[in-house]
């Protein structure tokens, strides 16, 4: 179950530019642990599917990669919502029965 | 930094070579973030993040994105059969090609045993050797949803009939 939520997670945390650990504190703090080990190779599958896409900032401290959505990821993160839904609200009308 | 330079390496060997250098740079500045975040001497910092990320061989494996198994669930089933009727034929052949060529030989009558059941064993463990690398090799093939969908194309026709002595059962 958590396999599938995982990657809905880090979609809704990519509408803007964000680096690895930046990405491991935003989920973090909204009570959704995810092992760094899994987050950083995650990121680059999805890179590689066309669902995210990064550039390097060398501007700060030290260069980081960022990563969004790209346009293709956009359509993608909004079918995944609407599953999401429909799934979560048919379940929650069967556990409330 | 000499521990997260043998981390880093640790992880980015087994990639392959144009996958290295930037794994490896994106790697090591997820980490310097993350040690920057630890409380602690230097060196506990960094040990205790290189630990949290846990075996680097693990890493890499999810990195590379490689199978990391043999026969994976769409063929299993395929693989159990054909492993069962295969053995089982092969074991067959074996017994009785080694029955023949054992008669005419001087041994004694145990020596004969051991030979035939030994030559069996070896027919048995060589046809499942030969069965799993088909079926790995059908995994690791590039067009394995086309070909998988060739080979398992499944519809109602396929169903078996029901043998006799389980029909006469039901009624």
């Amino acid at each position: 179950m958590r396999r599938g939520t995982i990657v809905l997670a880090l979609l809704s945390q990519l509408t803007t530019a964000r680096y690895g650990y930046d990405l491991l504190q935003k989920l973090k703090s909204a009570a959704f642990t995810i092992d760094a080990g899994t987050l950083y190779p995650l990121l680059r599958r999805l890179e590689s599917q066309g669902v995210l896409e990064s550039t390097w900032d060398t501007t700060e401290s030290r260069p980081r990669k960022y990563y969004r959505l790209s346009a293709e990821g956009e359509a993608f993160y909004t079918s995944l919502k609407r599953e999401w839904y429909e799934m979560t609200d048919a379940i929650n009308t069967m556990i409330k029965e | 930094m000499d521990l997260i330079d043998r981390y880093t390496y640790a992880v980015t060997r087994s990639l392959p070579q144009s996958q290295r250098k930037e794994v490896e740079s994106e790697l090591r500045s997820n980490i310097q973030d993350m040690v920057e975040a630890e409380r602690g001497t230097p060196d506990e910092r960094v040990r205790k993040v290189l630990a949290s990320l846990g075996r680097p061989e693990t890493l890499a494996m999810s990195y590379s994105g490689a199978k990391q198994y043999l026969i994976g669930p769409e063929w299993y089933a395929a693989y159990m059969r054909a492993l069962r009727v295969i053995v089982g034929v092969a074991t067959l052949v074996a017994l009785l090609v080694f029955t023949t060529s054992h008669l005419s030989t001087d041994e004694s009558v145990v020596g004969k045993i051991i030979s035939i059941i030994l030559g069996a064993i070896d027919g048995a463990i060589l046809a499942a050797f030969g069965v799993t690398m088909v079926f790995v090799f059908f995994e690791r093939s590039k067009s394995h949803e086309s070909r998988y969908n060739e080979v398992m194309a499944w519809s109602v026709d396929d169903l078996p009939h029901v043998p006799a002595k389980h029909q006469a059962a039901k009624r």
